[in-house]
Formats: structure tokens, sequence, C-alpha cells
């Protein structure tokens, strides 16, 4: 995208302010924003904001807008609370350069389909933090058009939680055809279906069994375009569905 | 001590390797302007008006051309020796444009977004036509492709632009149609091959300027220096003595830049400005209008009698040449010739070649040449044979594969092969691969199914009669060497392999030869680096060169030792005799001060044969049966290409080739959408592999000697492209018992 | 405008578009190791370190640049060489466009992991394209390399 001005604001409020001007656009890892072809007006950076750090409370953690991919499957404790759910979901992201330019506000606000991220996040039961100070559960969020909104981080809660995701790809380095996210909390039961091409939708809930949850993600909408039929994807989704499940089934037994 | 049959480094590795500034955009004047094109929206349309008056205006616009401001001259940019075999059907600018991206206008501005300011300012009116856009459809359909009264051929290969046929050809040995009748068992199928890309990795790139003597000096990313000569003159109507190409190093070719694709524009742009221009294609330019492989649908028929003797091929290829003819007529012959010409007891071929215009990007050249896709159709269609007769893919080829001394078919009018070891290939690949174990269909614990596949193929080396290579050799006075070539080192190594070879002949080491880069003001004539031809033709004119210059180095020592000196042995330090040594430098110093004698040689070759490579090629895949989903677990490919020459960058390219060929079998895919639009257009959506998505591959050779050539050596670059994908696809049809007919491989179809 | 930013240990003053990524800047001070292959952010060939982390130069922008330190292989070149004697040995260099940027990623690859598994490796290389080689050679010499300096898989 051609910008005509650049600004790193030292506040969030500057930036709100900035964000008031139609055309004016926050720039995150710029990845595809660079991609686009249209003209805009100011380029924000949120350099200046210290929003990429990964803050733990006794009850969350606190993912700042400009934390990158890389820095989340690179975490410790989140790594160790979800068994390396975002290591898994990342790895064919095309590369860790890309992931380390890649934010987590910038691909939540982007609401991309093929979003690996929107799709591990859902069933964490995690939120949107915007500013000014608001908190949209990420479901909701997710279904919002963006409307230039400053997003300031996500908010993880800390669970106890099994969780598998799989992803079906062209090539490893190629956006998904499909990705799928299931999560079992006490027992409760998630499963997240991305790619369809349409973003992420999240199903399931307390006392959800896996037939039923199976039976639920084949009434999801899907959609053809050239990477596949929306035949196809449907069945692709109670694939990996099942296996994810599996693989759920098969941590809780070696726990 | 030996200088071939071993892994060399390439001489330019620890440059490459650490980031120095090497290629055209480096090197190049980096005040140079910027150069960009505007190119059409429309598949098909006459331009009836173009204003450039405000994108003149921007500021720091030097100069925006169209139609009307270049000679107006039809030719092609296809890189091949004279006459030149593809038609003359292009023009550097021309107020008709027949494919999205053909080029309308050329901007020469002083920074990037100036220009890019100035494409946004052209005003055209197109008159848009109605596109001609699939292949099957294009022979006599109304809609012409090539109406002009201008278009015209110097060669004969049948072709008729009233008809949008750019090359028709037939090749034939007896009677295959009477021969199929007899046979006991035939087997039939319609191939497709897409127009995939071959994503070299350095852009088409070129710097072009004027220099001190008014010469236009191009500078490119090229496999063709001395035909990019040939078309620049041509294209801008400029002498040819007034052009000068230098070829820096290349970032990867594999054919692309057999092709003149940014050459002419950017040289355009600094004969009109007087200012050095450089042009660098982007991704989307590269894949809407590079030159990637011509598309093609191949209906084949092989018949065998009860033993599984393969006695006849009807093979008919309709390839699809886009826009222009850029490699039309050759990619056909090589689609019909190697594939068919594989089978000792095939005594009976009938080959029949279409090349048709349609309004898509132009084709041109991709390692394999056409073989590639022959090959698909030919060995899939064998292996269906072998189902039908019901032996072993394998053994269906280990009673017909070419032995030494067979007659190769259609091959370059029944060559007899004199080198071969198909077989010692077919039996070590069987071995390295466990052929009866892994070619099973198995169903792991996990529920994935395993299979395995297997393919022949050949290529050849140099065109017969037509590619030219020259050598020269000069000594040097610290007793070394510089070797001067015009092939074209595009990341292969050959730069390092014919200093390798005159190192060998010169009985020194290969690190006192030097190869010199590739000026046409100073190189010797080369048609270039393609058609498998620069181990085998230029290392032949290498050879020569260097037995030349060693006989005067000899004369000048024998001058030195004086007449009773015996007989003379020449090795990297100097020139012995009778326990007497003169060294190199005393030799060279001698003849520099009151001589009249040049320690140089200069020697052409030109091949009277086209000795083919052979490969083997085993796949074993994983089919998901949740998902339809192949990877590939394991290749193995056995080459035959004479002596290996440099045994590290042989195992590269056969391994680089195998994944080009992987991805082609997978998922490559560049289509043509209704309105003419590529749908895959970036390396993001287009499919190339990653190291993510690779196998287990093993290389090995089974080393012919090849008489005619330097060492024994044949080629390797293309023929190891060929079998890969057919391999890959037998083993999807032994996991799956589905049989794809067109790639790549849609999971879709195997669930 | 105008930034100041770290280019290999020195301080530099350059002019950029606000618009401008950091790769074309880099090329304009002289660095001609960063290229330009994709334009969509997946090739790996314009790899530099900010702050020793890779990232693709042509996705950064270059006002993000002001005050941060960029590395590129042009200040690498005794440890590339190191490395390059392995890539030299197997034929992986080839056509070498991919080199830099390769090199650039298997260099933070060897400061950042931990345990260089096969798998572990070619999950951090995986940004890196290369069409000549089908990336087997480079998994060689990148294992070789590996091994001679000490950097192996954990024992499982």
């Amino acid at each position: 995208m051609l910008f005509s001005s650049y600004a790193a604001p030292a506040s969030p409020d500057e930036v709100i302010a900035l964000l008031g001007k139609r055309n004016n656009r926050i720039a995150a890892g710029n990845l595809w924003l660079r991609m686009s072809r249209r003209t805009g007006g100011t380029m924000i950076d949120l350099k200046n904001l210290g929003w990429d750090q990964i803050e733990e409370t006794d009850d969350a953690y606190l993912i700042g807008a400009s934390v990158t991919l890389h820095m989340l499957e690179t975490h410790p404790g989140l790594n160790a609370m979800t068994g390396n759910l975002f290591a898994d979901a990342f790895r064919a992201i095309v590369g860790v350069q890309f992931r380390n330019a890649a934010t987590v506000g910038g691909s939540l606000y982007m609401r991309a389909g093929f979003s690996d991220l929107l799709t591990a996040l859902l069933p964490l039961n995690a939120a949107v933090l915007l500013y000014p100070e608001k908190e949209i559960p990420l479901a909701e969020y997710a279904r919002l058009a963006p409307a230039g909104e400053l997003i300031r981080g996500v908010r993880i809660p800390k669970q106890e939680v099994r969780v598998a995701y799989r992803a079906l790809r062209n090539t490893a380095g190629s956006v998904p055809v499909l990705t799928c996210a299931v999560a079992a909390r006490g027992s409760a039961l998630y499963a997240a279906i991305g790619a369809r091409p349409m973003r992420a939708e999240l199903i399931g809930g307390p006392g959800e069994a896996p037939e039923s949850l199976a039976a639920e993600l084949t009434r999801l909408t899907y959609g053809t375009n050239r990477a596949a039929s929306e035949a196809y994807r449907r069945h692709v989704a109670g694939v990996l569905f099942a296996r994810c499940a599996g693989e759920i089934t098969g941590k809780e037994t070696q726990a | 001590m030996k200088q071939i049959s071993r892994p060399v480094r390439k001489k330019d590795a620890f440059a490459l390797l650490t980031g120095k500034p090497v290629y055209t955009a480096d090197i190049f004047q980096q005040d140079a302007l910027t150069v960009r094109l505007l190119r059409s929206p429309h598949a098909f349309a006459d331009i009836t008006g173009i204003d450039t008056s405000a994108a003149l205006k921007v500021p720091g616009v030097a100069c925006v051309l169209t139609w009307r401001d270049v000679p107006d001259i039809r030719f092609t940019i296809a890189g091949q020796a004279v006459p030149e075999w593809s038609p003359y059907d292009r023009k550097l600018l021309d107020s008709t444009v027949r494919y999205v991206g053909d080029p309308v206008a050329i901007v020469a501005a002083e920074t990037p977004a100036a220009a890019d300011k100035a494409l946004k300012l052209i005003r055209v009116t197109y008159r848009v036509k109605e596109p001609l856009l699939d292949a099957r459809a294009a022979l006599d359909n109304p809609i012409l492709v090539h109406p002009e009264s201008d278009w015209r051929t110097v060669a004969d290969f049948g072709a008729d632009a009233k008809r949008n046929l750019c090359a028709h050809e037939i090749d034939r040995v007896g009677d295959a149609e009477a021969k199929l009748k007899e046979c006991a068992y035939v087997a039939e199928g319609t191939y497709h091959t897409g127009q995939v890309s071959q994503c070299f990795m350095e852009p088409y790139t070129t710097g072009a300027y004027t220099d001190s003597f008014g010469r236009m000096t191009v500078v490119s990313s090229t496999q063709i220096p001395f035909h990019v000569r040939r078309i620049v003159s041509t294209a801008l109507q400029i002498p040819l003595r007034n052009v000068r190409v230098i070829k820096p190093r290349v970032g990867g070719g594999f054919g692309a830049k057999q092709t003149a694709v940014s050459e002419i524009y950017a040289a355009a742009a600094a004969k009109a400005t007087g200012r050095p221009c450089m042009l660098q294609y982007t991704r989307q330019e590269i894949f809407e209008a590079g030159s990637p492989r011509h598309e093609m649908e191949i209906t084949v028929r092989v018949g065998a009698d009860s033993e599984g003797h393969i006695l006849a091929i009807d093979h008919r290829v309709l390839s699809n040449t886009g826009a222009y003819g850029e490699h039309g007529p050759t990619t056909i012959q090589l689609s019909g010739r190697q594939p068919t010409s594989i089978y000792r007891y095939a005594k009976d071929i009938y080959f029949e070649g279409t090349v048709v215009y349609t309004n898509t990007v132009p084709a041109g050249a991709y390692r394999g040449f056409g073989v590639t896709q022959g090959a698909f159709a030919v060995e899939s269609t064998v292996n269906e044979l072998a189902r039908q007769i019901g032996i072993d893919p394998i053994e269906i080829r280990r009673i017909n594969l070419l032995r030494e001394g067979d007659v190769m078919g259609i091959y370059d009018n029944g060559e007899v092969t004199e080198s071969c070891r198909f077989i010692d290939c077919l039996n070590r690949a069987d071995e390295l691969f466990g052929w009866k174990e892994n070619a099973k269909r198995r169903v792991m614990p996990d529920g994935m199914i395993r299979a395995g596949g297997i393919a022949a193929a050949m290529q050849g080396s140099g065109i017969a009669f037509v590619d030219t290579a020259t050598a020269t050799v000069r000594l040097v006075e610290d007793g070394s060497y510089i070797l001067e070539i015009g092939a074209a080192d595009m990341g292969t190594g050959c730069d390092t392999i014919l200093a390798q070879i005159a190192a060998e002949a010169l009985g020194c080491s290969v690190d006192r030869v030097h190869t010199a880069a590739v000026d046409t003001d100073h190189s010797p004539y080369d048609t270039g680096s393609y058609a498998s031809s620069t181990t085998y033709v230029t290392g032949n004119a290498v050879v020569k060169a260097c037995a030349a210059l060693k006989a005067k180095i000899l004369t000048a020592a024998g001058a030195l030792l004086g007449p009773d000196a015996g007989e003379m042995t020449l090795d990297g330090s100097g020139v012995s005799a009778g326990g007497r040594t003169v060294s190199l430098r005393e030799i060279s110093l001698h003849t520099q001060s009151g001589q009249s004698v040049m320690l140089q040689a200069t020697e052409s070759h030109s091949g009277k044969v086209s000795p083919p490579p052979f490969i083997v090629s085993m796949a074993e895949i994983e089919l998901d049966p949740g998902t339809g989903r192949v990877r590939v677990t394991r290749l193995v490919n056995v080459i035959d290409c004479g002596t290996v020459i440099n045994t590290a960058l042989a195992r590269v390219q056969a391994e680089g080739a195998a994944m080009q060929a992987l991805g082609m079998a997978l998922t490559e895919r560049a289509a043509v959408g209704e309105n003419g639009r590529l749908h895959e257009h970036s390396l993001l959506t287009y499919g190339m592999p990653t190291r993510l998505d690779i196998p287990e591959i093993t290389v090995d050779f089974c080393p012919s000697y090849e008489e005619t050539g330097p060492f024994g050596a044949k080629s390797i670059g293309e023929v190891a492209i060929n079998a890969t994908a057919p391999a890959i696809t037998e083993a999807v049809y032994n996991a799956s018992g589905i049989r794809v007919h067109s790639l790549p491989v849609n999971p879709e179809n195997l669930i | 405008m105008n930034i100041t930013f770290v280019l290999n240990g020195k301080t530099v003053h350059a002019e950029t578009a606000p618009d401008e990524n950091l790769l074309s800047v880099l090329r304009r001070c002289g660095v001609m190791s960063v290229k330009c292959s994709c334009d969509t952010a997946n090739c790996g060939c314009c790899t530099v370190w900010v702050n020793g982390k890779p990232t693709l130069s042509c996705a950064y922008p270059a006002p993000r640049a002001d005050g941060q330190e960029i590395t590129t292989l042009e200040a690498l070149t005794e440890e590339a060489e190191s490395f390059a004697a392995y890539m030299a040995d197997e034929g992986a260099d080839q056509c070498g466009f991919c080199n830099p940027g390769f090199v650039m990623n298997v260099l933070a690859m060897k400061r950042e992991l931990t345990d260089f598994t096969e798998e572990n490796v070619r999950t951090y290389l995986a940004g890196n394209l290369c069409r000549c080689t089908g990336f087997a050679s480079q998994h060689r010499a990148v294992a070789a390399w590996l091994k001679n300096t000490g950097r192996e898989a954990a024992e499982v």
C-alpha cells in the first residue's frame, strides 16, 4: 500500500486520533498490507506503545497486539499450557522470518479466513482487548467487520486444556485449505474450523460429545475457491476433526 | 591428478554464499533509470488510442514509448541458432495485444515511484475482442490470434497463421496403425500437463546503456548472450556490430532465460533516453508474461505382444504456445521423439504434433523442453499397458528399454545409441528402492497408504548439426590458464565443469584454470546454455582448444629444451623432457619477448550426434485416504549421463530437477481463467514445493562412456526432470486404483 | 524522511519514503546481499536481522528501522565462510540467488535453536525457498556444519 506519511505515536490516544482520519492505516507486520495497491494517508506504526510483551497474570496470559507469531509459538508458558498448540499451528506459516514480522494484532484485525491464529485461539476462550478499554470474546470479534478499531492485545485465560491442531495445505508455506482446532476443557469440547474458506467459527460447549460436534461441523457453511471445493472442505473438516479429537483422547489416556 | 569424476567446489561459491554483488541488479549502474512496462489487461484487443501526455508530465519521467515509437518489424525472442525456428510473430510493441500481460508501453523514470505513477496515467483505449483461450478449440477457429499480413516464418514446420497453427509436424517409422492392430495388448490414454513456471529465483533483469563508442551494451541475466545480441539488434534495428551483451552471474534459468524476455524493453528505453536503464520483472510479471512450459494434451496408444514386447506407439500431441510461438516448433518435436524412442522393439512409431496459438501467456523453454510432457503421457500409458498384460511395470521396462547399439525409434532419424546403461540404471534403482517390497500397496499403522511407481526417460546432449560452441584457452605468465567460453553459467556450475575439463586436458589442477565472464565483445561464439549442450558441446570445444594449445606449448618448450630433449610431457608445473623441466612461467615469458608466438588456441565444436542420457525414476508415495493428499516419501533416480564430470554438481542437478518434477506432479499450477487472466501468479499461490514438502531422495549414476563426448560425458541437466512425475502418478495408481490423467494431482479425486 | 539506524555496527543516516521497505533502502546503502525475488514475502531472499531476529526486509517498513540495529550478511563474512565451505562441498550454492537470505537464516537458527533435530532445522529454514537444489544438498551441508560445530540434536 502506498502512504504519504508515517507516524509512530508514543501513546494509544494519538493512534486513535490518527485512526480518526480515513485512509490512515496501522501497519503491523506489513506482510499483507504491502501487497495492496491502494493509496493511503498515514502509515501508523505501533512500535512505541510497548505492546510487544506477553504478560502472565494469575488467571491469564495477556498477549500484546505487537507480539509476533514467533514469540507466541516459542513462549514456554503457553506451550506448556497448550501442548505446543501454537508451534503446531504456525509451523507452516511461511517461515520464521515471516513469523518474526507477523503480529497477533495484525492477524486478528485482518480476520482472514485462512488465519491459523484465529483458529488456534478460538477454542481457548480468548478475548480481544481493544483500546479504549473494551473486551470482546474472540468468537464474537471474529464475526465483526474491520472498522478501524485499535487492538491492544488478546487475553488467553489460564486453563486446563487438551488441544489439538490440524491444517491442510497444498504446499507448506501456502495458505491453508482448511484449519481445525479442537479443545477439551473439563467436560466441555470445542472445535474451531477455519479457511472454509470463510473465517473460523467456534462450535461446541459443555457436555458436547465428539459425535454431536462432528455432526454439527458438517452444518457449517463451506465454500469453493481455487484451493478446494465446498464438498471437499466439508469432508476434510470431518476428517481433521476426527484426527484432532483422537489426538486429544490419546493425550487424555497418556495423562 | 585427476580433475574429473570428482566433486569440485564451484569457482564462484564463496562469492555467492557470502552475498557479494554479482548479479545484474547488483553491478549495474545504481543511478540507472527504472524501466516499467504497461501491460494489457485484456486477452485480445486492438489499441485504438494511447495518450501519454499526463504520464510524460510526471516529474522524473524520461520516456514513454508506445507502438508508434518503436521499429515496425516482426521477429522472435526465442533463443536459437539462425535460421530461427520460431515464427516472426512479435513486435517490440504492437497495436494489437494478444494476452493479458502483453506490453503496451515502456516507461523509464528516475525512480520506481515515478515510473509507477506514469504507468497509471497512460490512457489507453482498447477495442476489446473475444479471446481464444482454449487450445483444444484453436485450430481453424474463426478467432485468429495472428491475422496480420506481416506474420512470417523462415523455417518449414508446417505453420499457418490463418489456422492458428504455429507448427505441425509428423515423425514416423514403420506403420504404427497396422502394427497396433496386430498387437495382443493396446493401452490408450489422454494426458494433460499445464503451463508450469520455472520459478528461477532471480527475476528477469536487464540493464542497458550506450557506451562511449555509441554502442548499445546490454547487461542481462540470460542463458543466451549471443542470441540476445542478435535479437536486440533486430528489435531495435541497430547494426549487430553496435550491440554488446554481458552476462554476470545468473540466478537460475531452467530454460526461462533461453528467451530474450526482458532485454528488448530495457534496450529500447536506453536507446530512447540515452541514459542507463534497468528493468527487473516482478514475480507477477514473471508468471503473467514470462516463458513457462507449454501446456500439452497428449493422446497415446502403445501396443505390445503377448510376451510384453512394446511394438508400436501412436503419439499425438497438442501444444499450446500461447500468444507467440517461442520454442513452439521445437518443444513439440521433443515431446514426440524422445518419449517414444526408449523402447527397443518399437519399430513402428507415429508421432503427430500440433502447436496452436491462443490468447494466453506465450510459452517457451523449460528444462526437459517437451520431453517432460511427452514422457508423462507415454510412461503412464506403458504402466497401464503393463497392468493389462499382467506384468510388473519394472519388468516391461526390463524387457524393452534400449541397450547399447539399439536404433532409437524416431530419435534424430534413427540414431544408434553407442553409450547406454539403461538396464543397469533400472537394476540399480530396483536395488536402491527395494522395488519388490516398496512398490506394493501397503496400509500403514496410521491408516496412510503407501505404494511405489516407476518411469524411465531420455533427453539429448545438444542439438546435432546446430549447436555450436567455441572455446579459447591461453597460457598466462604465472603458469595458469584463462578459459574463454560463450556458454552461460546460470548456476549450474558450467564455468567450473568446463574448467575441470580443461584442467584434465592440460594436466593441471582445476584452480589453475580461470573461466572468464561472458561478454560478446570478447568471448568466443556459443549458441548458449540450453538443450543440454554445455558439458557435451562446449566441453568438446574445450577439449579441442586445450589439445591445440598443448601442441603450441610443447613447440615453445621445445625451443627452450633444445632439439635433443626427447619426448616432452606437459603437466601443471611445466614441460619436462629428458630429466629437465621448463616451467610454464618460463615458457610463457619466453613467448612474450621477441617472439611471434601466441600461446592461445581457439577451437569450435558442433555435434553430429546428440547422445541421449537416460534415467530410471522410482517414487514411493503416501496417500492420505481421508484427505486425498499425496506426499512423496522417497525418490530414487538413477542416471546414465556418461562420465560424471563433477559428482557433487551432477547430483545436485538431479536432485533439483526431481523436486521441480515433484512440484509439477503434485502442486504447481498457474491456470488461465475465463477472462484470460491467470488464477495463480505468485509464489504464495502457485504451489512450488518448500523444504517441508520434499521426500528423501537418492541419486545414483551408472556412467556409460560416450566416445563422442568430452572424456566420455553426455548431459545431465534436463534428463533428470523427465521421469519423476509419471513415477509419482503410477505410485498414486498403485495406492488408489486411480490413473491420474492431468497434472497436478487433484486430491479431491482421490477420496 | 530521514532515519538513523545501526547497520552492521555502524550508525547510518538514510533518506526514505514513508512507504518504502527496508530492502530498497539497504540496497541504496550499497548492501547488495539482500535480494527481492517473490514480492509476496514468502521466499526469504531478503532476510536480514532486526535486533538479532531474522526478518523479511521486503516487508519491514523502512521508517520502522529508525533506532533499530540491522545486520546483513556483509557483517558476517567470517562466520558465513565457515558454513559456506560445507555448502560449496555439496555444490549446494548453485545459482546463489537464495544463498544470502538462506545463510542469514541458518546463522540465526544456530543462535536460536537448542535442539537441532532434522525436523526443527527444516521447520526453521522453511521460509527460504530454493529452486535449484531441491533442498537436499542444503540439508546435508547444514547437518555437517552443525555436527562439526557441536550443534546436534539433543539426546533422545
